[in-house]
């Protein structure tokens, strides 16, 4: 299995641009990452998936250098994160779960604040114009709804161009229209030549975004594979799904219904 | 430096911005004072004087009256029948009555005071010198030459007047509440909504972050002490007799020291409702005991003893010594209190380090 992976990597001259390696955590006596080791690719959209406590805010935190690795080695483009955390943070643009900003600076003034933290740094207009929010630079964050908030979290972590972007439920409560919209942006994010590592609940938004996932349960990872391999070797497995499937479903006819416009 | 410097000046800029925190530490401190400043404790005490006489007497009573008023409009004069008076008195309406009656023998007056037990020390200082009226009058009249030729002048060196007290202990008091509502907010407030952690996310350093909070939040006080002298200069004339760079520097070492404070109890609570549950007390306890607004001598002994060691007391003690006694930094008290809120702010900045958190748990 590995050695098929390493050959279909050679292939496909995919380089490795996060390497983690026996990487574990424990909180108060409970393991919440178990001996993991993956290797993140450049320029893919990498899902890790999992239910809730799995383990992967964990994982992503440690690899974003804001938890402290307990054993194991996390290595971004070369830079060891433990020994070098400020330097891989440079690398970096991370939105986090449910994070807010500041209540009294307009969206231009909390990018150019947070741009001058990195050494590198965007003018927060062309952030703006790319996450579509470019008439709402003198808006404060409370005057925003929530696609436009989670667009705003996605502002942020492009503020100083980062190689390899680490999204964290990024479609979490989002309406369907929001969320379409949101999955055409990570696209598009990709397209710059970046790597992408997602953590969602929406399988079918991991099946059409992510070229590879994990999976993770009980801070072990199950497997990792491209969603066609996991669900052929599903099916080769005689699985069968009880309920045949419909050529449309429910959220088709809300999108029929109201549109694909997006709604702010 | 440059990230140190934007990052302070955003602070001030979402400060300014935000108009509950403006009213409270801008003009909060500001309407106490006003209002202390208008007040008139003096008023609270009587110094109404009742005079009771008849035909027989009327003479000396109107000399007294006149005498008095001769020396100032301080004593108001009432008139009226003996039990009117009395009356009065016992509503706390009178500081004194004084009953002229005929002896019923010669020439000779009786004159019985009665003293407003509330007011002891006043009533007793009044009649002193209506004895002394009396004993010019009998002079004047037996046509006999004084002996003695009694002098006095009252010297009140600092001439301290309420509002004099006030501001300095308002100045102590304001420093106290942005160091304490302002950190503890702010920090809490962003790591409640994820901020300190998504902050943490970027190369900013601790250090950075937290430095930029100190001098933001030392520039609003500074301002805000400013505008409490000045305003209170040029409307109450508050006398400052000491010097300026003496009261900006124990404004800037109590101001640090109120922020390590805040600093540590947000490293503590947990949530903003623990943080008010734990500064709601500090700060009242602290307020009524330090000598902000009146003096800790109506403390029984032993709250007296204890809250000579609070920071805000050696703040308040400190900078109305030089403020208003124009003391240096080598005189003995503002030694003490400089000391005493450097050991204090010591203190804190310890507890500050060791509690502080970036995240929830």
């Amino acid at each position: 299995m590995l050695s098929f992976d390493v050959i279909w990597n050679k292939m496909n001259k995919q380089k490795p641009i996060i390497t983690v390696k026996n990487l574990s955590k424990k909180y108060n006596g409970l393991q919440a990452v178990n001996s993991v080791t993956f290797e993140v690719f450049e320029n893919e959209i990498f899902g890790i998936l999992g239910p809730n406590g799995a383990g992967k805010t964990t994982t992503i935190e440690m690899i974003e250098g804001i938890r402290e690795i307990d054993i194991g080695d996390i290595e971004i483009d070369g830079i060891d994160v433990d020994k070098n955390p400020d330097k891989a943070k440079e690398l970096l643009g991370i939105q986090l779960q449910d994070s807010e900003y500041f209540d009294h600076l307009n969206l231009c003034e909390i990018l150019d604040l947070f741009g001058q933290f990195y050494s590198r740094k965007v003018d927060p207009k062309d952030i703006l114009d790319k996450v579509e929010l470019s008439s709402k630079g003198k808006s404060l964050v409370k005057q925003l709804s929530g696609g436009q908030k989670q667009r705003l979290s996605i502002a942020l972590s492009l503020v100083n161009d980062p190689k390899i972007l680490f999204l964290d439920e990024p479609t979490t409560g989002l309406d369907p229209q929001a969320r379409r919209h949101m999955w055409d942006l990570i696209e598009r994010l990709r397209k710059e030549h970046r790597t992408i590592i997602l953590t969602t609940h929406y399988m079918e938004e991991a099946e059409i975004l992510c070229d590879r996932v994990a999976v993770m349960d009980e801070g072990k990872i199950l497997t990792i594979d491209t969603p066609d391999n996991l669900i052929n070797e599903l099916l080769k497995k005689g699985f069968k799904k009880e309920i045949k499937i419909k050529e449309a479903n429910l959220e088709d006819v809300f999108l029929d219904l109201t549109g694909k416009k997006l709604r702010d | 430096m440059k990230t140190l410097l934007k990052l302070t000046t955003a602070n001030i800029k979402m400060y300014f911005r935000d108009k509950s925190a403006l009213f409270f530490t801008l003009f909060f401190p500001f309407i106490v004072i006003a209002i202390f400043g208008v007040l008139d404790f003096a008023k609270f005490s009587t110094s109404k004087i009742g005079i009771v006489y008849d035909e027989s007497t009327k003479q000396y009573a109107d000399g007294v009256k006149e005498a008095l008023s001769n020396i100032g409009d301080q004593y108001k004069i009432e008139e009226g029948s003996l039990e009117d008076e009395k009356q009065a008195l016992t509503d706390d309406d009178r500081l004194l009555v004084l009953e002229f009656t005929p002896n019923g023998e010669d020439r000779k007056v009786n004159v019985k005071a009665y003293l407003n037990k509330g007011n002891e020390q006043a009533a007793q200082a009044t009649f002193l010198v209506v004895q002394k009226i009396l004993a010019d009058f009998e002079l004047s009249i037996l046509q006999v030459q004084p002996m003695f030729n009694i002098d006095s002048e009252v010297i009140n060196v600092f001439e301290l007047r309420n509002i004099d007290y006030m501001v300095p202990g308002v100045v102590a008091m304001s420093l106290m509440q942005g160091g304490l509502f302002g950190v503890i907010g702010t920090i809490v407030d962003y790591r409640e909504k994820g901020i300190l952690k998504r902050l943490f996310a970027t190369p900013l350093s601790k250090s950075n972050f937290l430095i930029s909070q100190i001098l933001s939040r030392l520039v609003v006080s500074i301002i805000q002490v400013l505008i409490l002298l000045v305003t209170s200069y040029v409307i109450f004339k508050i006398k400052i007799v000491g010097s300026l760079v003496l009261v900006a520097f124990l404004a800037i070492l109590g101001s640090l020291t109120f922020l390590s404070l805040g600093f540590a109890i947000s490293g503590i609570a947990k949530t903003s409702e623990s943080a008010r549950a734990i500064i709601m007390p500090v700060q009242m306890i602290l307020m009524f005991t330090s000598g902000v607004y009146f003096s800790r001598e109506v403390l029984p002994t032993w709250l007296y003893d204890i809250t000579a060691y609070t920071p805000l007391t050696y703040l308040s003690d400190g900078l109305r010594d030089v403020m208003t006694r124009g003391y240096g930094l080598l005189d003995d008290t503002v030694k003490t209190a400089t000391i005493g809120i450097s050991v204090w702010l010591i203190i804190f900045i310890i507890l500050a380090i060791r509690s502080f958190k970036w995240e929830k748990k």
